[in-house]
């Protein structure tokens, strides 16, 4: 092939890929990210597997000890859990008797399926998570919550196909997250910042803020639902506008160390409802 | 590299991508097992071939990642195509020159991926010079090592054949 063909096909190339990135995928993906998706992930989990295989193996050798302090481990987060379920169940009753009285009819709660982590690359600032589910098929812009570390936002649904997944993390610098703080309910956006932080922001200098405080979903962005636990505050400072807080919050879960994850199927906004916003927009 | 060499190649990237995130996940923020695929296949200095399989290794890598798709594929394509453009122009051959191409290779893709995600992407993360060098000296130490295990085994081959060539040819004497 001679010179020109080879700069033209350059350029061609270039171009369908500029193209490709500037257009709005769509519910699942773009068509071509969607198939090397479901061509490429059986064999990475394939591999996420062998090595799975090679650390059960190479902690075989030492399993005695590791399953009691597992078994000790996984009875403390039992008894913690069944208090916790105890007391929600007490909490959920409530609510409903005072719905009724006051005639307030709830939104439906969804439903939680398990998935398993095929791969979490968190170090390079392309963070993504990627999970199986044998149970059901994800869909986009489902939440994903940990399955353990006390069931904290993970992320969300941006590419599925079939029974695999690929999840933005909250410590994505491109994901934003409605939050608010749980103790004075004031609302602002949470955004990654790098693989072990998030930094909430518009938040007024005049709001009272503490390290320790818990930071929750504010249900206000039509992604995550209210009320899932996002981190905790770990260093107020004043920011550099003069106008708003640099909060900085730890996440709540070790990402690094996720093995299972939920994903909620709750529609949040009706699709027709997003589609009006979305043809909308500018 | 022929085309299912260039498939193969790429089914050991993949399936070394998701073992390292399970095993030993900060070694995938160092070396990126796509890139070196498209080096090792720019190695037969055929630019088109070489933009081409750079393209589909970087929508592959685009593909497992987070990020806006086609960020790697735009950047690999053009690496692909340098690297073989270069190696038409200059003569690469031993060790040496081969690892000092890759390393320059390795850093135009990091460049090229900065500087999109810095045109396109909202408050994009860009990595810090020590995360380039790095990258640029272990990817360039893979690649010539497996450059070096390539042309041995290639000469066992060859070595190989021509003993038997040899024998069958005293033997029909």
């Amino acid at each position: 092939m001679n010179d020109r063909w080879t700069h033209a096909l350059l350029l061609v190339l270039i171009l369908g890929q500029m193209i490709l990135l500037s257009s709005r995928p769509g519910a699942s993906g773009s068509h071509l990210e969607r198939f090397f998706f479901s061509l490429l992930t059986p064999i990475s989990h394939g591999g996420s597997s062998v090595a799975e295989l090679l650390t059960t193996i190479s902690g075989a050798f030492d399993s005695n000890r590791v399953l009691r302090a597992d078994n000790q481990s996984l009875r403390e987060d039992l008894a913690r859990m069944e208090e916790e379920v105890l007391r929600l169940r007490g909490l959920e009753e409530e609510l409903e008797r005072l719905s009724q009285l006051s005639g307030y009819s709830r939104p439906e709660g969804g439903s939680l399926y398990a998935a398993d982590v095929v791969f979490i690359d968190r170090s390079s600032p392309l963070r993504t998570l990627v999970i199986y589910s044998g149970y059901a098929r994800p869909q986009r812009n489902q939440p994903v919550l940990a399955a353990d570390q006390g069931g904290g936002l993970v992320g969300r649904v941006i590419t599925a196909t079939g029974h695999y997944a690929k999840v933005q993390l909250i410590t994505d610098r491109a994901l934003s997250v409605g939050a608010m703080i749980e103790r004075t309910r004031r609302k602002g956006l949470v955004q990654g910042f790098d693989e072990s932080t998030l930094i909430l922001d518009h938040i007024p200098l005049q709001e009272d803020v503490e390290p320790g405080d818990l930071v929750a979903t504010a249900g206000n962005d039509g992604v995550f639902p209210r009320g899932l636990p996002i981190g905790r505050v770990a260093r107020v400072t004043p920011g550099t506008d003069g106008l708003f807080h640099r909060i900085v919050v730890k996440p709540a879960n070790d990402l690094a160390r996720l093995d299972r994850v939920y994903v909620l199927t709750r529609q949040i906004l009706p699709l027709n409802v997003r589609e009006t916003l979305n043809r909308e927009a500018p | 590299m022929k085309l299912l060499e260039f498939l193969a190649a790429l089914v050991v990237a993949t399936v070394f991508y998701g073992g390292a995130l399970r095993l030993f996940p900060p070694v995938v923020g160092w070396l990126d097992p796509f890139l070196i695929v498209v080096l090792l296949a720019s190695l037969d200095r055929h630019p088109a071939w070489s933009l081409s399989q750079g393209m589909v290794a970087g929508l592959a890598y685009d593909a497992l990642s987070g990020g806006l798709y086609g960020l790697n594929g735009i950047a690999d394509t053009v690496v692909g195509y340098a690297s073989a453009r270069l190696q038409q122009r200059f003569v690469v051959q031993g060790a040496v020159q081969v690892s000092l191409l890759f390393a320059l290779a390795t850093a135009l893709q990091q460049a090229l991926l900065a500087l999109l995600q810095f045109l396109l992407v909202r408050s994009a993360e860009i990595a810090s010079a020590m995360r380039v060098g790095g990258k640029m000296l272990i990817t360039s130490v893979v690649c010539t090592l497996l450059f070096v295990a390539g042309h041995r085994l290639r000469r066992w081959r060859s070595d190989h054949r021509e003993n038997r060539k040899r024998r069958l040819t005293m033997d029909t004497r």
